[in-house]
């Protein structure tokens, strides 16, 4: 019963995790697409950052410890399943590169130093989490089809 | 010493102990061994683990960035420069991961003895193992740096964000 409870705890976690990275992501591009206060973007960009990072890190942590629960009854890479998986995974790593060079482009965009940053940052990062969004909105959708669907 | 950006910091940070994580799970999965392998592990053990890397990867990180600065042409310090501290600090995390860990799960076990092995060749090959890993996400860092840096270059002359 104990490790029944651990398994939906991990899961909420794992699902709370995305719902912060998709919403936070959907709403950043939807600011940063309207705003004409580019020091407001800015701000909140690199408030979203802290979040997204530690959110990424409660996502990969709880994915392993879902992967875990499944143990050996865990699909192989012939199957639906699996190659579903294999395809979130990916994503993920894609996400994980993109989204450092997002972090670099907020850190950019908040410098001190007048002359290093870039003209038209709000823009750029509208497009950068706009570009977020829908890489996670794609994990999310495999996420779904993993959980329901009954791939084979 | 000067005080790193603190949100650099802690992307690079979360990416590298993320990165390595996720990209252990993609290996072992095209391998089809991620459920032998995480099955073994309990869930506080894995969760554990994962803080203590992400720990250690937020620790090395400072120290290889503890004078970054986005410059006009890009980012300090130099790439080469960046690289042999990002090898040195992996190879000083490596090392404190394999005899954390290694140490934690020996004592849970009760097993003594293994401890003392576990305090020698094993954190001398965690720490080669770091210094290898070390560089190999610093060139990532210095490659993704630079690709955005490409991507959005800075204005000519003053400008708002």
């Amino acid at each position: 019963m104990a490790a029944e409870w651990l398994t939906l705890a991990v899961r909420t976690l794992h699902v709370l995790a995305g719902a912060t990275l998709l919403g936070g992501a959907v709403a950043l591009a939807a600011v940063a697409a309207r705003s004409t206060d580019a020091g407001g973007v800015v701000s909140a960009a690199r408030a979203y950052e802290w979040t997204f990072w530690a959110a990424v890190g409660v996502a990969v942590a709880t994915g392993v410890g879902n992967l875990g629960a499944l143990g050996d009854a865990l699909p192989s890479t012939g199957t639906g399943w699996g190659n579903a998986l294999a395809l979130k995974l990916a994503l993920v790593l894609a996400l994980l590169v993109g989204s450092l060079a997002r972090s670099f482009l907020v850190v950019r965009a908040a410098a001190p130093d007048a002359a290093a940053r870039p003209a038209g940052a709000a823009r750029a990062l509208a497009v950068a989490y706009a570009a977020t969004a829908a890489v996670l909105a794609t994990v999310v959708a495999a996420a779904v089809g993993l959980a329901h669907w009954g791939w084979s | 010493m000067t005080a790193p950006d603190r949100l650099l910091v802690w992307a690079a940070a979360s990416f590298h102990a993320a990165l390595i994580v996720a990209g252990l799970v993609t290996y072992l999965h095209a391998q089809d061994a991620a459920g032998a392998v995480f099955g073994d592990f309990g869930t506080g053990t894995g969760f554990a683990v994962y803080v203590y890397l992400w720990v250690l990867s937020t620790w090395s990180a400072r120290r290889v960035l503890h004078d970054a600065t986005v410059t006009p042409d890009g980012f300090l310090p130099a790439a080469w420069e960046l690289l042999g501290r990002a090898a040195a600090w992996g190879a000083a995390a490596g090392a404190l991961f394999v005899a954390g860990a290694g140490a934690a799960l020996a004592i849970a076990a009760g097993m003594w003895q293994a401890l003392f092995f576990v305090l020698t060749f094993p954190v001398v090959a965690g720490g080669i193992a770091g210094a290898l890993v070390g560089a190999a996400l610093g060139a990532v860092d210095v490659g993704i740096f630079a690709l955005a840096h490409r991507l959005l270059p800075p204005s000519s002359g003053p400008s708002t964000p």
